[in-house]
């Protein structure tokens, strides 16, 4: 039995306060994630993968199915889960500091005694290297600082596992190579389970030891591919290997096999 | 100072300001108008500060802002729980929302002759006046902050674990205290009008009683000189409500002038 599995998930979305019309967004997702691994999962907008997340999170109750981490069924969000949001302008408090935000989770975790929490918030922001930034607001900090932020809050917490929602798709190119590197870094120092939602295919493979491809409407996973490139990665020495730009050609002719059909048909 | 650099800098509203009272000045002292209900500006002021010295402004005002205070304290406490459980429970809205629709419309001051039915013509009416008239805006707008309140903070707040009463006190609050700001501002204008209307309706003192006494009594620089009051007043409950506000929601003031950039 894997450490977090999803059976048979399925879920409908009513369109209509009042009911009627219902939209499929999910059919039968079937996973097995072991403990410590970090997988991406990839998909074209709309395949429903953070709803998928989300499920798993114990955010929202799935139609069909069930979710059970370490055996147990999954009802609400479970105290070893962290999810980690996409918008992180939103996720991150606005009107609480640095360190307020990060001592937020911890906070309302357990009945640490101050010093405690004030060591270990210290540590986590030192972490992220956000130590200067402790008493800034959120508005005083660049998109990638912020999303520090917020794994910092979550990783306070000590969790087990870590959901993020396309946590780097908001940010630019450069700040995106330096967050992959300091997840990577955080997943191997706390032997982190990470489940990772992204539409970035390069992404996926960078991170993750194993890739699961979802197709749209209704989400459903169409390929369940590992990704056997050693770490530590490096954004240069990694992205040219060749097992590298294989695997990414395969994960494109997954996802998007018609659009590629297409094209080749019009050259 | 040029006419235009003078328009461009803040000064030109208080010069409008002087201007304007040296006008009332000069309508009475060229003799233009010449009304015992137009008393010149300089005699009012001689007036107000008479008053001042004999205490008796100060004892009324001490009056009207005791029920004041008291009135306003009631409502924001009422209306920030009122409207937080409104806008977060669907249920407690649904049950109370067509009451609070029946009963908001009604203008304030319709309801002192049944207040005065019910409480007399002493304090605990003109309180009752002014939490019931500060009671709407306050509730209406915090019910419409928490509604506003985005369901990634709920939802964060839910991921690390926090129960209902908790997402409510420690992410719905503090996200919904903009709109709350809002209405907590409308309704200390409402104070001080429901303040001065219940103390000339039924009053033994405040200021609305003096400036009424006054009229009655042919007093009309000590009326004007009560009228002068209620705008200081005013001012000065505004300014303190603008501090207090700044320092609250200084992280609000960073946040929103940093979108808009």
């Amino acid at each position: 039995m894997a450490y977090l599995e999803t059976h048979g998930v399925g879920k409908r979305f009513t369109l209509h306060e009042r009911g009627g019309d219902q939209a499929l967004a999910l059919s039968e997702v079937s996973l097995a994630i072991e403990r410590g691994t970090l997988v991406a999962i990839v998909g074209p907008s709309g395949c429903g993968k953070s709803t998928l997340l989300q499920i798993m999170a114990g955010l929202i109750s799935a139609s069909t199915g069930e979710v059970c981490l370490n055996g147990r069924p999954i009802t609400a969000p479970p105290f070893e889960v962290v999810y980690v949001f996409q918008q992180y302008t939103k996720s991150i408090f606005p009107w609480k500091t640095v360190w307020q935000n990060v001592a937020f989770g911890l906070q309302n975790r357990k009945g640490l005694d101050k010093t405690t929490l004030a060591v270990q918030c210290a540590e986590y922001i030192r972490l992220v290297d956000l130590a200067a930034f402790e008493n800034h607001f959120p508005w005083q900090l660049s998109g990638g600082m912020q999303q520090r932020v917020a794994i910092a809050r979550a990783l306070a917490c000590q969790p087990d596992v870590l959901l993020m929602d396309e946590p780097f798709s908001s940010v630019d190119a450069m700040t995106r190579a330096g967050l992959q590197d300091l997840l990577l870094r955080l997943w191997q120092e706390f032997s982190l389970t990470v489940v990772f939602v992204t539409h970035d295919v390069d992404e996926a493979v960078y991170l993750s030891q194993r890739v699961i491809v979802m197709s749209a409407t209704p989400g459903r996973v169409v390929g369940d591919i590992p990704v056997p490139l050693a770490y530590p990665r490096d954004q240069l020495v990694t992205r040219e290997a060749f097992e590298y730009i294989d695997l990414r050609r395969q994960l494109y002719q997954r996802i998007f096999p018609s659009e590629r059909a297409a094209q080749r048909q019009v050259a | 100072m040029k006419l235009g650099a003078l328009l461009q800098s803040r000064m030109s509203g208080f010069a409008l300001l002087v201007a304007l009272l040296a006008l009332w000045e000069l309508s009475v002292r060229t003799g233009l108008v010449r009304l015992v209900s137009w008393p010149a500006f300089s005699s009012i002021v001689r007036a107000w500060f008479k008053l001042i010295a004999q205490g008796e402004m100060l004892r009324h005002l001490g009056h009207s802002l005791e029920r004041l205070a008291l009135g306003y304290a009631l409502a924001v406490a009422a209306g920030v729980l009122l409207g937080l459980l409104m806008g977060y429970f669907p249920a407690i809205y649904n049950f109370l929302e067509p009451v609070v629709e029946i009963l908001r419309p009604i203008p304030s001051p319709a309801y002192i002759p049944m207040a005065i039915l019910f409480f007399g013509i002493g304090d605990r009416m003109k309180v009752f006046m002014i939490v019931f008239a500060c009671f709407f805006p306050i509730l209406l707008n915090t019910c419409s902050g928490v509604k506003a309140v985005d369901p990634v903070q709920v939802n964060t707040g839910r991921t690390f674990g926090l129960g209902s009463w908790q997402i409510l006190r420690q992410i719905i609050l503090p996200a919904a205290s903009p709109y709350i700001f809002t209405g907590m501002r409308i309704s200390l204008a409402v104070s001080l009008m429901l303040t001065v209307i219940a103390e000339m309706v039924a009053g033994n003192n405040g200021i609305g009683l003096f400036i009424l006494l006054a009229q009655r009594s042919f007093r009309v620089s000590e009326m004007y000189a009560g009228v002068i009051t209620l705008a200081l007043l005013g001012y000065v409950l505004n300014v303190v409500f603008v501090q207090i506000e700044r320092r609250v929601m200084r992280w609000h003031v960073g946040a929103t002038t940093m979108e808009t950039r």
